[in-house]
């Protein structure tokens, strides 16, 4: 099911904050947060991303933000 | 090989016949018996099966339809308030087609407390999806459960079924019984190997959860499935009698319904002195038969319409259920609609209450009256102490 | 950011076991659980899930989210269940494949107790977890054995009196008491601890229990962005403490320093915003009192 239809929020990653910690790949409930290699910046599955925000929650160097999504 | 076996005895022996794999267990009376001789068969090594005990027969059924699941051949049995506490799973193991076989000690559910026999606790569960075998004798007992498995097994059926054992009639009463071969019993019951069990290399979910666009479709698998399991039963009748040298005429067992005017439909060990009843009074002249329901579900509308060319067809419910006349009753009538046989219910033989041979005769006689008289009334209870009961 | 802080390393196992677009509430916890659980237990594993959130969030036939297959089963009979799977992969000789029960805080300590108590009465070589939201979700938050003192829940709508005055039963005791092999609290805010508490389980033959706290942000009023922070605060607090049982011995599987305020948990969620400070205070005292115990137990194991 695509879920990602579900968002009204979605997280955009500012890679030059992101220091590859991965709390939000584990964290994610949807497995929207995709990490395919150590050391791979993470991307987001938007097809199933639900837009909870716990992984700008849990970024701690807040390189991650929840932006409006577009109607 | 012929042994003197109450009909526990011989359910467990065949449990033991079919090779069940995984058997759950809760004691009540009166099928406790039968947990109680598996129990010896594998401690002494004749059963190889994973033996459960279980804390309640809601949970017996439920760790069978866990087993059922992965492949296992299953058996439980149980009677009146653990059929009862069972309900809702029993609805689970049909509604997911495990061929689970399950006799089942018929007897009286309370308030107040009766032990004894009657019909009250299977007929309460004669709409959750299981096929339903009523026994006449201990004999009949051990065979049905054999045909049992091969009937539920079969591909297109996977349902399950109870094996409806007369309460301590049956269950507690020593008869002889002729104990098939293993050889022959692994001819006639193949292993079992369901087209949808689990299967590591290919997860998938086993249950799951239906939409209303899509629920119609699978209850109507079910049902239409149920309905071809009649053929079914007959063809496992047939083999059954090809390999053991005994069969039972299929869904309803006909004696003496040919010419007969007057024919009782009825189920369980009462239809043996119905049976015995009836030819007494035909050497008297009297044109009286017996038509024995051996399976109630499925229901076998076909050979009952059948018997809508008599003038009168006499149904006895051995339990009540407070509907307009008793559960066969209704059911037998409604098959009957369309043709002209006068149908009159008797109830009896409630809470280990005897049927007698007495009660089968002025049961009989009142059938020709009304065959001759017409109806007098629609529901008559038989053997009450002060006779009353009519309406 | 320095280059020295960035990481880039998985702590936990990478491969998943289960796909994304399944049914739960943004920020639900259940999945967070599962995901993790199927991490450490690999595909040689059959779960057994009765009706809850659980049921309905792997999602609606033909979908299916787990990559590992699953049986379905009524309410009440999450461990008659496991202990039927489990003889049935024993006589196929699958001795290999891990039995999981996966059942609710409600079908655990309510309807479920009693089946839970005789598949672990009987041995059965399964590890139930108990994934617990503190309500029954599923039907729109009731109180359930588990939902802690002062919560509201439609059950017990907060009035005059604290809701919900009854306590957590304390089932993982109970377990103990029952006769598992092997129990431990868990939680999804501290991943690698959660995988260990579950290899270690699976490492153990017998019954096992864990309890996994998962956070219900529909149920809990609070942000779905919350649910790991609450989780966090659960523990830090003292309101949820992690430790496990083996041989008799309790132990601390993460001992908390110096705990927050039971009160830093409370106001992040909806279902203790009608608490006035003096409630507050008497969970508190609560939560102290209820880790002197297990402290004691602890000790106890150490002598």
């Amino acid at each position: 099911m695509h879920t990602g239809t579900w968002r009204t929020f979605r997280p955009v990653i500012d890679a030059e904050k992101c220091v590859l910690c991965y709390s939000c790949w584990k964290f994610c409930p949807d497995l929207s947060m995709i990490v395919r290699e150590e050391g791979d910046y993470p991307s987001v599955d938007l097809l199933h991303c639900k837009g909870c925000g716990i992984c700008a929650n849990e970024c701690r160097p807040g390189a991650i933000t929840m932006e409006r999504e577009p109607l | 090989m012929i042994d003197a076996i109450t009909a526990n005895h011989a359910a467990a022996l065949a449990a033991k016949l079919a090779r069940v794999e995984v058997a759950a267990v809760y004691p009540i009376t009166p099928q406790t018996t039968i947990s109680e001789k598996l129990a010896e068969m594998v401690s002494r090594g004749e059963l190889n099966a994973r033996f459960l005990l279980m804390e309640s027969e809601h949970s017996a059924m439920s760790a069978l339809i866990g087993a059922s699941y992965v492949g296992a051949r299953t058996f439980t049995a149980t009677s009146s308030h653990g059929l009862a506490l069972m309900h809702e799973v029993l609805m689970w193991a049909s509604g997911v087609r495990r061929p689970i076989v399950m006799p089942v000690a018929a007897r009286t559910i309370g308030g107040p407390w009766n032990i004894w026999g009657e019909h009250m606790d299977v007929i309460a569960e004669r709409d959750v999806g299981w096929m339903q075998f009523f026994c006449e004798n201990n004999q009949e007992v051990l065979d049905t459960v054999l045909m049992a498995y091969r009937v539920a097994e079969d591909p297109s059926v996977m349902l399950p079924a109870m094996v409806v054992v007369d309460g301590f009639i049956l269950t507690h009463t020593v008869d002889a019984v002729d104990i098939p071969d293993q050889r022959l019993v692994d001819e006639y019951l193949p292993r079992f190997d369901p087209p949808v069990k689990l299967d590591m290399e290919r997860p998938a979910r086993l249950g799951g959860l239906i939409m209303p666009d899509w629920w119609m479709e699978f209850r109507y698998r079910i049902a239409a499935d149920m309905e071809g399991a009649k053929e079914r039963i007959k063809q496992a009748d047939k083999e059954f009698s090809r390999i053991f040298g005994r069969g039972y005429g299929g869904l309803v067992e006909e004696y003496g319904t040919e010419d007969a005017d007057a024919v009782l439909v009825v189920a369980g060990s009462a239809a043996g002195t119905a049976k015995e009843v009836a030819d007494r009074l035909r050497e008297e002249g009297a044109r009286v038969g017996v038509a024995r329901i051996r399976v109630f579900r499925p229901f076998p509308s076909e050979e009952i319409s059948r018997l809508g060319s008599r003038k009168m067809v006499g149904v006895f419910d051995r339990s009540y259920t407070f509907g307009d006349g008793g559960a066969m009753f209704n059911e037998v009538r409604s098959a009957l609609h369309g043709t002209d046989s006068i149908v009159k219910n008797y109830i009896g033989g409630l809470g280990g209450r005897d049927v007698t041979a007495a009660h089968m005769e002025w049961i009989f006689r009142d059938m020709l009256e009304v065959a001759e008289r017409g109806l007098d009334r629609k529901v008559e209870w038989v053997g009450l102490k002060d006779g009353s009961g009519r309406w | 950011m320095s280059d020295g802080e960035r990481k880039g390393r998985f702590t936990i196992p990478h491969e998943e076991l289960m796909y994304p677009g399944h049914s739960a509430c943004p920020g639900c916890g259940e999945p967070i659980a599962m995901r993790m659980l199927l991490k450490a237990l690999g595909p040689r594993t059959v779960i057994n899930i009765p009706a809850g959130c659980c049921a309905v969030i792997p999602g609606v036939w033909p979908r299916y989210s787990l990559r590992v297959p699953m049986i379905d089963h009524a309410f009440e009979c999450t461990g008659a269940t496991s202990s039927g799977i489990r003889a049935a992969l024993d006589v196929k000789g699958l001795d290999d494949v891990t039995v999981v029960g996966w059942a609710g805080d409600g079908g655990t300590v309510d309807i479920g107790l009693q089946s839970l108590s005789g598949a672990v009465d009987r041995g059965t070589d399964f590890l139930y977890v108990m994934y617990d939201n503190e309500a029954y979700m599923n039907t729109g938050v009731q109180c359930s054995g588990a939902t802690p003192c002062g919560a509201w829940t439609t059950t017990t709508p907060a009035g005059k009196e604290m809701a919900c005055r009854r306590g957590k039963k304390r089932i993982l005791e109970m377990m103990v008491e029952n006769g598992i092999v092997y129990g431990a609290t868990a939680n999804i805010a501290y991943p690698e601890d959660l995988i260990e508490r579950v290899r270690t389980a699976k490492s153990i033959r017998g019954p096992k229990f864990l309890h996994i706290l998962s956070p219900c942000p529909s149920g809990w009023r609070m942000d779905p962005s919350k649910t790991i922070e609450a989780a966090s605060l659960a523990t830090r607090t003292g309101m949820f403490p992690l430790y496990e049982y083996r041989d008799g011995q309790y132990r601390f599987t993460k001992e908390i320093k110096n705990l927050k305020p039971v009160e830093h948990y409370l106001r992040l969620q909806g279902r203790f915003k009608h608490l006035t400070p003096a409630q507050v205070a008497e969970i508190q005292d609560l939560i102290v009192g209820e880790l002197e115990v297990l402290k004691a137990k602890v000790e106890a194991g150490r002598k």
